[in-house]
């Protein structure tokens, strides 16, 4: 009879460490999944901008070898002998290009990667005012 | 006697209960961990075959892709299909026998005067593809 009243708390102390065991490895477990799910997109948005930025690139040499050859479309204008595109990168970023061309010389004036978004800056600061 | 004997039958029943318990969720949480890690290790992978098949493309564009000077600027291979360079599981260059991780530059036509194509592709040990770039460059 004694013996088996010694073993409840036994029981008791083993159900507690096996929860907090289980416990303890599910919520690392959700740790390692969730940081594994963000580093998966991070991954994916990184590999997806480096082939977004050269599909724009080629796209870009594209236009520049049209302009060469003598055929421009109405993505392309043209002023004073610069020619001006843009090439979309992904819904943020366009590659803009400028182009100056002299008989079959040409030059690249402008080859750059730059935001489409509009920046809305924070003007408002909250400043002491006394009483 | 009987009552004792059953009692310790119950404990004993309780902490196989325990360990099965115990067992099953360890199986479903150490799981989870090589899945994780696995998956890791192959975002890691594609990251730094990104990041070499992005090497090679702008070299391949500056140098109007010739294997040549591609193999000059990067310390690559020269060889029939274009400029190669290999790279072991760390991603560190070496030699094509201690390869794991091969990238490869070719030159390549288009339809279009003027334009030529650049592709780089890059290539495990099971020769399955990682990653791929095309790009393209203005030929004189």
């Amino acid at each position: 009879m004694g013996r088996s009243f010694k073993s409840i708390p036994v029981i008791a102390a083993c159900m507690l460490t096996v929860i907090f065991a289980v416990l303890c490895l599910t919520v690392f477990a959700m740790l390692t999944l969730s940081t594994q799910k963000a580093d998966q997109r991070l991954s994916d948005a990184s590999a997806q901008a480096v082939k977004n930025y050269y599909a724009a690139d080629s796209k870009a040499e594209k236009v520049l070898s049209d302009i060469r050859n003598g055929i421009t479309d109405e993505s392309v204008t043209e002023k004073n002998g610069v020619y001006s595109y843009a090439c979309q990168i992904d819904d943020t970023q366009s590659l803009e290009v400028e182009i100056s061309k002299n008989g079959d010389k040409y030059e690249i004036l402008k080859w750059q990667a730059v935001s489409t978004t509009q920046w809305n800056a924070d003007q408002t600061l909250n400043v002491y005012k006394g009483k | 006697m009987n009552t004792s004997h059953n009692r310790s039958f119950l404990v004993l029943m309780v902490l196989a209960v325990m360990l099965l318990f115990f067992a099953l969720s360890s199986a479903v949480c150490v799981q989870a961990f090589v899945r994780s890690y696995k998956q890791s290790e192959e975002n890691s992978r594609r990251d730094s075959a990104a990041f070499a098949a992005q090497s090679m493309a702008e070299a391949g564009k500056a140098a109007k892709g010739e294997s040549k000077k591609v193999s000059d600027m990067l310390s690559a291979e020269e060889t029939q299909n274009g400029a190669v360079l290999y790279y072991d599981k760390n991603w560190a260059k070496t030699t094509a026998e201690n390869a794991v991780y091969t990238v490869c530059g070719s030159k390549g036509k288009t339809d279009t005067k003027h334009l030529a194509s650049y592709n780089v592709s890059v290539k495990d040990r099971e020769n399955n593809v990682i990653f791929e770039l095309d790009t393209a460059f203005q030929e004189d």
